[in-house]
């Protein structure tokens, strides 16, 4: 463990002195008596895509949180393009939200609104585009998050969970933010679903030069998207490198995280190519 | 509570500032679903208790002689005290369940954080527009309640004391002053604007997950019923003198 502030530490005094869209400084956070973040020190910079890996319960989510200023931290401080969100009143906050576009975990979009809606709901609030604009703003949005207008007066009960995504990406981008975080945005989705997923996010991370943060399991997500990956484990950040560095970096989790994924993407290989020489498949290991 | 009340006084005050802010939307929705979609069910109960209660008093009354006292009966229970009281019941029943149940599942499935992340603010979006949907709406649930609560009362004076309608409806006036009418109807509005407090205080606060849901709705509905309950007992005390 010793070796892990170093590692973070080199990567940051890597290359000239970057531009920061997100500064987590000495952030520290307990639930009752419990620690979940152990002196966090991370920079995103702009442009970037930032990946973020850790075990169950390793507080992933709340950090990604805590960066959206839904939740304080109990110590530290975390800045957004500059600015403090744990200092921020109603006007701010509601500023801020038109440079932060989220996709949760589910999509979290608003049961009683139409796909519509729910896209033109964060433009309607900051009154970000003139009224007769909306329209064409909306479904050209849609259109770029992959979804067929036709769909836009369906209600979110009606959809997939891959179009749920995309409904949530389309009222992500749709203020045309800087940043955008994102929540297990390939978790429940089917292998192809997933893919389409991380295509779309790439597609419109380039059109709209967004800075991403991102939480996932998914090592295709990482692959597909991340430009750094940062490790949450033991409550404390343990490396942040490229996808190369910290697939090399000797902590436990880090080798059993990629490890356990190599060894599922050779099997899944060995099959594919056993079925197209219609071989039979090997028996599943017990250990397994 | 008080701190979200406190909360919803300031974003009043301020819409009071920008119009144009106003969920008008939503206070419609409100009315609508709080108010005119409670109509059939506060009828039925409006009526039956009318009649039941028409019925045992007019049993007392007529041992007593006391026969013509039914209108004087009906009409002060009613119309200050049965059909707030009714309309409340229902209200925290029907309406107050579903408002915490439905702020309760935008908290589980992420709805409320993400409009949080987006700047708007779940008391000038949700519960306001509540609080004022309920104080519009519950006075003509009230109203709407009294009138079939007489109705049943005065069908329960016939069968039971050959009180004939016309009778009934021709001294209601005289023998029960309009204050007593207001004083229910403006007990409606207390009543609803606290149901709709209560029901998003517990929907905001509900665990986010299936078992919280249920208990936070069953709190929600336990409690707006015994603080309309409690808020009455000392509207009847304040106000004793009224209408005497």
């Amino acid at each position: 463990m010793s070796e892990a502030p170093q590692v973070v530490q080199a990567v940051q005094v890597a290359d000239s002195p970057p531009r920061l869209a997100i500064e987590v400084d000495g952030v520290w956070t307990r639930v009752g008596g419990a620690v979940i973040h152990r002196d966090l020190r991370l920079q995103v910079r702009l442009g970037e895509v930032l990946a973020i890996i850790g075990d169950s319960g390793s507080g992933k989510t709340t950090l990604l949180r805590e960066m959206l200023g839904l939740i304080a931290p109990s110590e530290g401080q975390i800045r957004l393009l500059g600015v403090d969100m744990q200092h921020l009143n109603a006007e701010q906050r509601k500023k801020m939200g038109t440079h932060c576009g989220v996709v949760f975990q589910n999509g979290a979009l608003f049961s009683a609104l139409s796909v519509f809606d729910n896209v033109a709901l964060p433009v309607r609030e900051a009154r970000f585009w003139p009224e007769e604009l909306l329209e064409d703003v909306v479904l050209v949005t849609l259109e770029k998050a992959g979804i067929n207008p036709a769909d836009a007066n369906k209600l979110p009960a009606e959809l997939s969970g891959g179009m749920i995504k995309r409904v949530a990406l389309a009222r992500a981008i749709v203020m045309e933010p800087e940043l955008m975080f994102l929540d297990e945005p390939t978790t429940g989705l089917a292998p192809d679903q997933a893919h389409a997923i991380i295509k779309q996010v790439a597609l419109l991370k380039q059109d709209y030069d967004l800075t991403v943060v991102m939480v996932t399991h998914d090592v295709d997500a990482l692959v597909g998207l991340a430009d750094r990956v940062a490790v949450l484990a033991e409550q404390q950040l343990v490396t942040v490198g490229t996808l190369c560095e910290v697939a090399n970096f000797p902590h436990p989790f880090v080798q059993s995280f990629f490890l356990d994924k190599k060894r599922r993407c050779e099997k899944q290989r060995v099959a594919e190519f056993r079925s197209e020489l219609r071989l039979p498949q090997p028996a599943v290991s017990t250990e397994e | 509570m008080v701190g979200l009340q406190g909360d919803v006084t300031l974003t009043g005050l301020n819409l009071l500032r920008s119009p144009a802010e106003v969920p008008w939307r939503e206070i419609s929705a409100t009315i609508y679903r709080n108010g005119l979609q409670a109509l059939p069910i506060t009828a039925l109960i409006g009526f039956l208790i009318g009649i039941v209660l028409s019925y045992l008093a007019g049993q007392q009354l007529h041992d007593f002689g006391a026969d013509s006292f039914i209108v004087n009966l009906m009409g002060i229970a009613t119309l200050r005290e049965l059909g707030p009281l009714l309309a409340a019941i229902l209200n925290a029943g029907r309406s107050g369940s579903s408002m915490t149940a439905q702020i309760g599942v935008m908290r589980v499935t992420g709805e409320l954080e993400a409009m949080a992340v987006m700047g708007i603010s779940p008391t000038q979006r949700l519960v306001l527009p509540r609080m004022i949907g309920q104080v519009v709406a519950m006075p003509l649930v009230v109203l709407w309640t009294d009138c079939l609560a007489v109705l049943g009362g005065m069908l329960g004076a016939k069968l039971q004391l050959g009180v004939a309608p016309a009778e009934f409806i021709h001294q209601l006036p005289q023998v029960v002053p309009a204050v007593d009418l207001w004083f229910g109807v403006i007990k409606g509005a207390l009543f609803g604007g606290l149901v709709a407090l209560v029901s998003c205080f517990f929907g905001l606060r509900i665990r986010p997950d299936t078992e919280g849901l249920a208990q936070g709705t069953t709190q929600s509905v336990v409690t707006s019923l015994t603080l309309v309950l409690m808020l009455d007992a000392v509207l009847a005390i304040v106000f004793s003198s009224l209408g005497q």
